[in-house]
């Protein structure tokens, strides 16, 4: 322990020092040049750790990844596009990126539709109905995804009919006299896939309604009044002059959590684990490397997924340099 | 761009240090690996909670005897861990594999030490025979066992059995049959039955099959579909399953119908059985289930005079073969003495007998292993089934490619279980999951 | 257009001691220019924001027209209001804000567009139609809050200090815009303002507030000239009136050690109330310089000369001793103004000044109009 300690001291200490001195010699060298150029190198050398830094921990491995897959499931030999061609043609995989297109197309407009309603109504509440209630619905965002697993395990879990049901659903469910139902299992229309999104949605909403109640608060009144004048309805005051007046907070939530949406894992993991058509992109990726240890497909799916992203990212790097250019 | 500010000339410090610190780092770990001759050695395994006390208590009182230093690495992701360490030259010394699987990759990588001639193997004799030929690899010896687990066994409860007419052990797949319906035609379930185990949901479906594949066919046959030398939708393994929908799920046969054991755990299915009316009467699941977290504590505290056991019965009385499983000890410090000295011990005679097996946690692959040593009779009557089997085969899902093992084999039997499709369609599935 | 009545109409917020307006009695006659003025918290842009169905009223009744419009929602009331800081929508472009109201009711695109460009013209807003607020000066957002209401040719336009956020200079200019657009349009107006130049010189008639109280309610010229109550006269005209609380005696008011004559009617409408003590007020202009020996001697202690005016600050001392003096003000000759602690002897013309009820603070003098209810007892000095 002690050992663990006395190393971490050092690595800390030898790692400033290391910074240290690393940017003394790279300011000496720079001052070996002739004055102008000095001025003109030096930022360059600055920047130079931390642009190696970045290359090393992540264009490399983005770039060893693309290389992986085109390679075969060891990374011993190179298949071309097999890695792609065999997953898309899989059923399985079919059905992996239909689900993950339905929680791409469902949950983040989920989200911002239940933060929203949620934000509205508590900002209609007193301020301490508004504080308790807001405190409620944001304390899911505390808790791990595996967590919510556990929890919302008790809300599908099933037992065999004649035993109790610890299922809050079930428990439902047959008090009204059905028999005990695998919610999980309900591939029909993808209702399993629905019951998972739920739970990112109800781990997500708290955060939606916070940003979102900020950004309503911020809503100048008098505008809200000038529309009520102007005639319109509550609801055309909704859409019409607060939904455009929050716009920015409004993508903002919309792509952090498109992102983890992209992401999710934990949920579908922990909860079916793909079984019963509810597999995604991420537990795909994770089942493809760690239990069928397949370098390729698993490389070919991130690529996949990063290709995805791409246009996703692009978007809110304009976005935010158009807000920037606003302000 | 310039930097500007003493801010962002410290972030960038910062950065650099955090990044420099992150090199540092690596040096720690064990020393694992080839050619390492010290009297340190680590050593890596996935087994948990008492399991592992008892046996780090076992490795450490022969350690101290020996005068070596053992590193315990406790790894819940163990076959990832094995592979990156193994592939960042950074192996432990010795590793107990949980899975054959990878066990038999890495060995035939040549990451393996050859145990031909670590090992007595005169003694070897004494193991059971299909546990040690689980840990060969083109005919060499490259893992030994060194703990069982024991799946071809039925328990039932004791007290109410007789009344419904379990009053000796099914001898025959046929009497196993004869003996459902007749408990069936009393107006209670024979069976308990749950494959739900989280993100591993549908594994106890998979031992069904294979248990009913080693019974119906032989280990022979077994293997060979395990090592994919035929096909997974062989017709032979349709008849299993349609075996299974018979005695299994047929209606009336299982506690809750079939549609509730995809939802139902694994490891409480059983509580049924000591309700009183049961509601069921025989559950055929790993020994691991009758430990805290499986059966109701009540029943644990009573285990002897609660719960029985039987074993899952051949084709023919004469026939008793056994599914399992267990731990494989192999040794990736090829010149490391004390590695060399410890997988000796642990395939030794000793090996357990202070305190180990009372722990009950642990039974030991050697059929001549002294089964008083176990703290219940219910134990030392799984051991003593495992030691008189005529054939014993590892978990065949631990074996097949994690695609078919860990993936479709537990998803195809779970969606058949649950209704979705068919047999025919889940065993062609998993077929064309087999990777090529 | 319409008239716009308010009936004893009061406004209380949830939680507040007293109604913020209280039994408000107000007739705005069709198509007339109203500058509801006062001190902050003094009711105005409550009442204005309760005419708009902003606020609930809590009691009475307020019309516009012939119609009720008391619990009516704002949309139903058929006004157009421009907020202090405008409230403009700042999504939307020109065109758009000023055309909001017309798409909501579902006008066709074309008429909208008309009429957006007509108002555009008007208020030379034309070239700015497509930009965003953001995009425009103080000035050109404040004729976008103009042009939004006068697209919509309401009832009646509500305008909540809408010159507070302009510069000086720019104030000034559009007051006499808004005042020569409200002429031309004919619309009848209820302006809210604190500052009382705008008051006067926007108004057809002012109105004004003092702690949800109305005060007075008249053209600026008799606010001016004929203050009802020393509130009143205190708040209207700038440089404010001279206000001095005087002790009585038989026939007038003592100042500096003299009488100051009042008329009989108004010492017996003092006596009234048994008073020895008045208020009396005069406008800085209502005096004229006379030789020592006549008038009253005044101490002159600060002069401002703006050019074409000069004011003498000072004071003139009362039978009270010299505490209670307060500085006064004089227009003086700006080409002959009085130097600085020189005494000078001032008359003050007998028809410019008033005499307050010292327990009321009602005039009295000259043709004080009779006292209404309500809050007239209220009334004091400011």
């Amino acid at each position: 322990m002690t050992i663990k300690i006395l190393n971490a001291i050092i690595a800390v200490v030898g790692g400033v020092l290391g910074a240290i001195v690393l940017y003394w010699l790279l300011n000496k060298l720079a001052e070996l040049l002739p004055g102008r150029w000095e001025d003109r190198v030096k930022p360059y050398l600055f920047l130079l750790p931390a642009v190696a830094a970045i290359s090393l921990y992540l264009i490399y491995p983005a770039i060893q990844t693309l290389i992986y897959s085109f390679a075969n499931k060891n990374s011993t030999a190179f298949v071309g596009f097999d890695n792609y061609t065999s997953l898309l043609k899989s059923q399985n995989f079919q059905n992996t990126l239909f689900n993950t297109l339905l929680w791409i197309i469902i949950v983040p407009a989920a989200v911002i539709v239940v933060g929203l309603l949620i934000a509205t109504l508590a900002d209609r509440l007193g301020p301490r109905g508004e504080k308790l209630s807001k405190t409620l619905i944001f304390l899911p965002m505390a808790i791990g995804a595996v967590s919510a697993g556990a929890i919302w395990k008790f809300v599908y879990a099933v037992r065999p009919p004649g035993q109790n049901q610890i299922g809050l659903f079930n428990g439902i469910f047959t008090g009204l006299g059905g028999d005990p139902v695998n919610w999980l299992q309900l591939s029909t229309l993808r209702f399993n896939s629905l019951l998972l999104m739920v739970m990112l949605l109800w781990m997500q909403a708290g955060f939606a309604m916070v940003l979102l109640s900020a950004a309503i608060k911020g809503v100048p009144t008098e505008t809200l009044e000038a529309a009520r004048l102007d005639g319109a309805a509550e609801g055309t005051i909704f859409f019409r002059i607060v939904v455009p007046q929050i716009r920015t907070t409004l993508i903002t939530v919309f792509i952090t959590v498109l992102i983890g949406v992209l992401k999710t894992f934990d949920i579908v993991y922990v909860m079916t684990n793909g079984r019963s058509k509810t597999n995604v992109i991420a537990v795909d990726f994770f089942n493809q490397l760690f239990t069928n240890r397949n370098n390729g497909n698993a490389a070919a799916i991130v690529v996949m997924l990063l290709i995805i992203m791409i246009p996703v990212l692009v978007f809110q790097v304009r976005q935010f340099r158009a807000e920037e250019a606003a302000r | 761009m310039r930097i500007r500010s003493s801010f962002a000339a410290s972030a960038a410090l910062g950065a650099v240090a955090v990044l420099t610190t992150g090199c540092l780092s690596s040096g720690g770990g064990g020393g694992g690996g080839n050619a390492n001759t010290s009297k340190n050695i680590e050593i890596m395994y996935a087994f948990t909670t008492d399991q592992e006390s008892g046996f780090k208590d076992e490795v450490n009182a022969w350690a101290k005897d020996n005068n070596v230093t053992v590193k315990f690495t406790q790894s819940g992701d163990f076959n990832s861990l094995i592979n990156t360490r193994v592939q960042g030259n950074d192996a432990p010394d010795v590793a107990l594999f949980p899975q054959p699987g990878i066990m038999k990759d890495m060995a035939a990588q040549g990451e393996l030490a050859d145990l031909s001639s670590v090992v007595d193997q005169g003694d070897l004799d004494k193991l059971i025979q299909g546990a040690l030929d689980t840990g060969m690899v083109d005919g060499k010896q490259y893992a030994i066992p060194m703990s069982i687990n024991v799946k071809s066994i039925v328990f039932y409860p004791k007290k109410a059995a007789a009344a419904a007419g379990l009053t000796a052990p099914p001898q025959t797949l046929d009497e196993l049959q004869s003996l459902s319906t007749k408990i069936a035609s009393t107006g209670t379930t024979p069976w308990c039955f749950g494959i739900e185990s989280g993100p591993a949901t549908g594994w106890p479906a998979t031992d069904w099959v294979e248990n009913l594949m080693v019974s119906n066919y032989g280990a022979d046959v077994y293997n060979q579909w395990v090592a994919h030398e035929i096909p997974f939708n062989d017709p032979r393994v349709l008849d299993v399953l349609n075996q299974i929908d018979k005695l299994l799920l047929a209606d009336g046969q299982v506690n809750g119908g079939r549609k509730s054991i995809s939802g139902n755990n694994f490891g409480t299915a059983a509580n049924a059985m000591f309700d009183n009316p049961p509601g069921c009467y025989m559950y055929r699941q790993g020994n691991f289930v009758a430990k805290a977290g499986g059966f109701p504590d009540a029943v644990l505290a009573d285990l002897d005079n609660t719960v029985g056991v039987f074993p899952m019965p051949g084709k023919t009385a004469a026939e008793k073969p056994v599914l399992g499983g267990g731990d494989l000890a192999g040794i990736f410090s090829k010149d490391n003495e004390s590695a060399k000295k410890l997988v000796q011990f642990l395939a030794s005679k000793d090996y357990g007998t202070k305190g180990y097996a009372e722990t009950g946690a642990w039974i030991s692959p050697r059929t001549d292993f002294d089964t008083s040593l176990y703290p219940t009779e219910l134990l030392g009557s799984i051991a003593k089934i495992a030691y008189e089997s005529t054939a014993f085969v590892f978990d065949g899902s631990d074996q097949m490619p994690g695609e078919v093992g860990s993936g479709t084999f537990w998803s195809e039997m779970t969606s058949w279980i649950s209704g979705e499709e068919d047999a025919k369609t889940a065993l062609d599935n998993i077929e064309n999951s087999w990777p090529a | 257009m319409a008239a716009i009545t308010y009936d004893r109409a009061t406004v209380q917020y949830p939680g507040a001691e007293r109604p913020s307006v209280n039994a408000l009695d107000l007739e705005i006659a069709d198509g007339e220019f109203l500058v509801l003025v006062g001190p902050s918290g003094c009711g105005k842009s409550t009442s204005l924001r309760a005419l708009a169905g902003l606020e609930a009223v809590a009691d009475g009744t307020i019309r516009i027209g012939d119609k009720d419009v008391t619990h009516l929602p704002p949309k139903e009331r058929d006004i157009a209001m421009v907020f202090q800081n405008y409230a403009l929508y700042p999504h939307m472009t020109v065109a758009d804000n000023m055309g909001f109201a017309l798409k909501i009711s579902g006008m066709k695109k074309e008429e909208t567009r008309k009429r957006v460009e007509d108002a555009a013209k008007i208020l030379d807003l034309t070239e700015y139609l497509d930009r965003k607020p953001k995009a425009l000066s103080g000035g050109q957002r404040q004729r976008v809050a103009m042009g939004r209401a006068i697209v919509r040719s309401p009832q009646a336009f509500l305008m909540d200090e809408p010159l507070s956020n302009l510069d000086a200079k720019l104030r000034v200019q559009t007051r006499t815009e808004i005042a020569a657009l409200q002429r031309r349009l004919g619309t009848t107006t209820v302006y809210v303002t604190h500052d009382q130049v705008e008051a006067m010189t926007m108004g057809d008639r002012v109105c004004v507030l003092k702690d949800g109280y109305l005060m007075q309610v008249d053209t600026p010229r008799n606010l001016y000239d004929k203050p009802d109550n020393v509130f009143v006269a205190g708040f209207i005209g700038s440089p404010a009136m001279n206000l001095i609380d005087v002790d009585l005696d038989g026939d007038g008011a003592v100042l500096g050690g003299r009488s100051f004559p009042l008329p009989r009617a108004t010492m017996a409408a003092l006596a009234e109330d048994g008073s020895k003590t008045a208020t009396l007020g005069f406008r800085p202009e209502g005096v004229r310089l006379v030789g020592e020996g006549e008038g009253f001697p005044f101490e002159v202690v600060v002069v401002e000369e703006l050019g074409s005016d000069a004011y003498a600050y000072g004071t003139m001392h009362t039978s009270r001793g010299t505490e209670g003096d307060k500085l006064l003000t004089l227009r003086v000759d700006a080409r002959k103004p009085p130097m600085k602690g020189e005494i000078i002897h001032i008359q003050i013309n007998p028809d410019e000044a008033h005499a307050f009820s010292a327990s009321t603070g009602r005039r009295v003098s000259g043709d004080a109009a009779p006292a209404p209810g309500g809050g007239a007892t209220r009334v004091s000095q400011a």
